[in-house]
């Protein structure tokens, strides 16, 4: 798959050496990029530093553990937004998610191939209402707007859909195609 | 002839400071693997036992609401609450800690036969630059002297080190 130059940038965990590109990776355009390496996060609540530090680790530690095919725990860690009430005008669409106690985070994007993921927002879970919210429906327009504007009619990962169960799940991060 | 003997690792002193991304991450990753091996077995006995937060609270002592906390996010694992969790689900904890290599084939989990016909460059700060590892059939081995080290064929899932 082809895409503009310059475009992607890699995430790599701290400690691990440079990831390949056949394997687990995470992609993501320039401003999202910027965002999950700034700190402290962004919040809409009023937290103290030692728990904004905590808060930016736990999704670091989720996306750590996805790169390295650590332990990943379905519709916890990641989620297919179309899946749970399938709704397919959200089909395709995956979030990174960090958990409570303090305000989530989501990183959302597509899968380019199986385990490339392509990070086209990061945003506070705040932002959003529950799942009826429109703005779930936004977010992934602008997503796909910026596939598109990258890919032209390239197509991201749909299929299998719902992703209703571990092994679906994991058809959307291991390769099978070797 | 290849040399089998394992060359000693550059010592302490050789490695940089870490940074404060690495730090960050090095006081989070403990518990955040913890909480996700412990997710990870409260669904499976979930589904195959009919475990749930109700069951496994009564059985440590603790709330449902407590339980379903604690199962919810890494961000609230202790030592505590992961030695009762475990317990609780009749699970045994297996905490491995291991050194690692010079240079580190976990960079992230690959297919199996595409990572035993690819050749690997690393640019580790750990070791000289332009380390190249490459597939190979035996035991891994580190060269004396050499900048080539050559590693056996491998995948990474599950944090496990697998021959091909």
């Amino acid at each position: 798959m082809h895409c503009t130059n310059g475009k992607l940038k890699k995430w790599q965990p701290s400690t691990r050496l440079p990831t390949r590109a056949d394997g687990r990776c995470i992609y993501m355009l320039g401003d999202v990029f910027d965002a999950v390496q700034k700190r402290p996060w962004e919040t809409t609540q009023s937290l103290s530093p030692a728990v904004l530090k905590a808060r930016r680790q736990a999704m670091r530690a989720v996306l750590e553990r996805y790169i390295i095919g650590a332990h990943l725990n379905f519709n916890v860690d990641m989620k297919e937004l179309g899946s749970l009430k399938p709704d397919s005008s959200m089909q395709g669409f995956w979030e990174f998610r960090s958990g409570l106690p303090v305000e989530q985070t989501r990183l959302f994007g597509f899968f380019a191939r199986p385990g490339a993921f392509l990070a086209t927002s990061f945003q506070p879970r705040g932002k959003f209402g529950g799942m009826s919210d429109p703005a779930w429906k936004v977010e992934r327009e602008e997503g796909e707007k910026r596939w598109r504007a990258l890919f032209g009619d390239k197509e991201y990962i749909k299929m299998p859909w719902p992703v209703a169960s571990k092994d679906q799940f994991f058809q959307y991060l291991d390769r099978k195609d070797d | 002839m290849i040399d089998q003997t394992e060359v000693q690792l550059p010592l302490f002193a050789c490695l940089p400071a870490l940074e404060e991304d690495e730090l960050d991450d090095a006081e989070f990753r403990a518990k955040d693997r913890a909480w996700a091996a412990l997710v990870n077995v409260y669904e499976e006995r979930k589904e195959a036992d009919g475990l749930n937060y109700q069951v496994l609270g009564d059985r440590i002592g603790r709330s449902r609401k407590q339980v379903q906390r604690w199962l919810s996010s890494s961000m609230n694992m202790t030592l505590r609450s992961i030695g009762l969790l475990a317990e609780g689900m009749d699970a045994d904890l297996d905490i491995k800690v291991s050194k690692r290599l010079p240079c580190d084939p976990r960079t992230n989990y690959v297919h199996p036969s595409e990572a035993a016909r690819s050749y690997i460059v690393f640019h580790n700060a750990a070791a000289p630059a332009n380390y190249i590892a490459k597939p190979f059939s035996n035991a891994s081995s580190f060269k004396a002297g050499s900048k080539t080290t050559v590693f056996p064929r491998f995948s990474i899932k599950s944090g496990s080190i697998l021959d091909d």
